[in-house]
């Protein structure tokens, strides 16, 4: 090879290596979520009938169409229920703020439907923001809908009506086929769904 | 004579002649909910502090806005939440306590009306060892 031709293939191989990391840089590392877990397969939502805030008879299919975020609670819960619902708020205005459309649903499902009547939870959801979906019914209907989730629940010892109820505690996604896509365990924190929540929802 | 007087009023001065001890127990980063409307439980956090040199045992915390207050303990453990009563909360001599968001905290049941504060008091038994005074936070705050 003579020697220009020699200079021309060098200076082409450093151009093309250059092209390549510069590539790369821009790139960045691959995104994975902060907290959530992706399930490996999505759980299809099970059959049930229940009601909604507004006392109309739902079922599966009131998940179709949306992003969901939902979580299991009771309205006579004094601490972690309003401090997740108010997190999940803030996230969704964060999300709002920054942009991100379509933005998840908040959804309330009681653990606790001997004091959670249709109205008691369309108060305590509506504080919480527009547009957010209570749900309670017949324990064995709500029983029929947590299960296959894995989610527990089960009324603690007390008197009368002052009684707690032991819950799980994760916020699940629900993806607008109504599937259940992923879920964060607690403790849950507003940075970690605001970072993780538009990457599980670009998988649909 | 005269120069011991002056000696001992410079040194009650320095040092203090007299024992006065504050409060056994002190409140401190004091945060209690509104009741969400239409709700008939709400929360309540602070931090107490035991400034005596004895354990301070606390057996029960009333509220003339509320029909009832209740110490819960919470604990999550494997993604599940569960709360318990607590019916005594000792505190050694020079610690605190806490009330946290998502742990141990007040769990204020039925309240009376609509007022804008709270008061808390603390008993050891028949003894009421701390009476706090507080405005309600908003859930939005």
């Amino acid at each position: 090879m003579r020697p220009r031709n020699f200079l021309v293939a060098f200076l082409l191989g450093i151009a093309i290596a250059a092209g390549i990391w510069v590539s790369l840089s821009l790139r960045g590392p691959a995104a994975v979520p902060n907290a959530a877990t992706i399930l490996p397969a999505t759980i299809e939502l099970p059959q049930f009938s229940l009601l909604d805030q507004h006392g109309q008879t739902i079922g599966k299919d009131v998940f179709a169409g949306e992003w969901d975020l939902v979580f299991f609670g009771f309205t006579n819960c004094p601490d972690l229920c309003p401090l997740t619902l108010q997190l999940l708020s803030q996230v969704k205005k964060r999300l709002a703020d920054a942009g991100n459309q379509p933005l998840p649903r908040i959804v309330l499902v009681s653990v606790d439907p001997q004091r959670d009547t249709p109205a008691a939870i369309r108060s305590y959801i509506n504080y919480f923001g527009e547009d957010n979906l209570g749900v309670t019914g017949e324990l064995d209907e709500l029983r029929k809908l947590a299960a296959p989730l894995g989610i527990f629940f089960e009324k603690s010892a007390g008197d009368g009506d002052d009684y707690a109820v032991d819950h799980s505690t994760v916020v699940l996604v629900v993806d607008p086929q109504s599937r259940l896509t992923a879920l964060f365990s607690a403790p849950h924190r507003i940075e970690d769904l605001v970072h993780d929540l538009p990457l599980i929802m670009a998988l649909e | 004579m005269i120069r011991l007087l002056l000696a001992l009023v410079v040194a009650c001065m320095t040092f203090g002649c007299a024992d006065e001890p504050g409060p056994p127990l002190v409140a401190g980063n004091v945060s209690i909910m509104r009741p969400l409307p239409g709700m008939q439980t709400s929360a309540g956090y602070l931090e107490l502090s035991n400034r005596s040199r004895d354990t301070i045992n606390i057996t029960n915390v009333t509220s003339p806005e509320f029909a009832s207050v209740e110490m819960h303990e919470m604990i999550i453990a494997d993604d599940v939440a569960r709360m318990r009563p607590l019916a005594i909360l000792s505190i050694a001599p020079g610690t605190s306590a806490t009330f946290e968001r998502g742990g141990r905290h007040l769990m204020l049941l039925r309240p009376y009306g609509t007022a804008d504060h709270v008061t808390l008091q603390f008993y050891a038994g028949d003894l009421m060892l701390l009476s706090v005074r507080a405005e309600f936070e908003s859930a939005a705050d």
